[in-house]
């Protein structure tokens, strides 16, 4: 599995492509955990390449979940190939973990919870 | 570390792509060191089976299930039977695709309960506990043995056959 980051304003997109599985997901699990120790809050995660998601997959985007709701954060899962849409929904991780159709639609959802956040504050 | 394969045996492989069906059984038998990089190959080459084997319309989808379900189960050993060898013997029939594993770890349990948990309502949200779950919801059916010290996990995706559908008398098979 390869990843790719970009960041954009306080938004990180992390581009998977591959097979998001037991062998690649402790890799990926330990650089997101980095990511959001450096502060970061807000991320896209674009699943277009993800060929094939498994049940450590699935554990590893649960893990996310919970590692962004903890410092109140967002997460979005963007483009999910038909196969990987499938494993989250038959796991019911779709109950928790959203998807967007496009990086744009998670960029705005994002920008709107910084703008709903910091007028909270 | 090199990764080591041990392939067995290939019996009676198809060589005519345009009449896969007409093929009663082929077999394949690999024998693995159990690692996650052996699982990634295993899966690989089990696609690639299923690709070959099936090419026809709804192919993918049967494809990728029962890709995912072997990867399970294979991972599964890997990471809890504690075996020095994976055994896998796949087969492939008119009507059937089966995967057969076998390790010589700790006996498993196969009537271990599970399901997938409700999520929407959960705090505490599980980080696993999903993987026999998705392989008894990805094939038709589970079986398991355990004889002579050795685990043997049976994986089973039956393909339902239509040849009605195309009404242009070739053998298209619908899979489920």
């Amino acid at each position: 599995m390869e990843n790719h980051i970009e960041i954009q304003d306080d938004i990180v997109i992390i581009n998977l492509s591959g097979n998001l599985v037991r062998s690649t997901g402790e890799d990926l699990k330990n650089e997101v955990s980095g990511l959001i120790d450096k502060g970061f809050r807000y991320l896209l995660v674009d699943l277009s390449n993800v060929h094939l998601i498994d049940s450590y997959g699935i554990t590893v985007c649960i893990a996310f979940y919970k590692m962004v709701e903890n410092i109140g954060g967002r997460l979005l899962f963007v483009n999910p190939r038909p196969a990987v849409e499938k494993v989250f929904h038959i796991t019911r991780a779709d109950q928790k973990l959203q998807v967007v159709n496009s990086r744009q639609e998670g960029i705005t959802a994002i920008h709107e919870k910084i703008r709903t956040t910091v007028e909270i504050k | 570390m090199p990764i080591q394969l041990y392939p067995i045996a290939i019996d009676a492989l198809s060589s005519n792509q345009e009449e896969p069906l007409k093929v009663n059984n082929r077999k394949l038998t690999i024998e693995f060191e159990p690692t996650f990089d052996n699982v990634d190959i295993m899966r690989s080459a089990i696609t690639g089976i299923c690709q070959y084997s099936f090419p026809t319309p709804g192919a993918e989808a049967l494809t990728m299930d029962f890709s995912l379900a072997v990867t399970e189960a294979m991972t599964n050993a890997v990471e809890h039977s504690g075996t020095n060898r994976v055994t896998i013997e796949l087969t492939v029939a008119a009507t059937a695709i089966i995967f057969q594993m076998t390790t010589n770890g700790i006996k498993f349990d196969p009537t271990i309960p599970v399901s997938f948990p409700d999520l929407s309502s959960s705090d505490d949200l599980p980080e696993g506990g999903f993987g026999l779950a998705l392989i008894r919801e990805l094939v038709d059916r589970v079986a398991y043995e355990y004889r002579n010290g050795k685990n043997i996990f049976t994986l089973e995706k039956t393909l339902i056959c239509s040849e009605k559908e195309t009404g242009d008398g070739k053998s298209y098979r619908n899979t489920r």
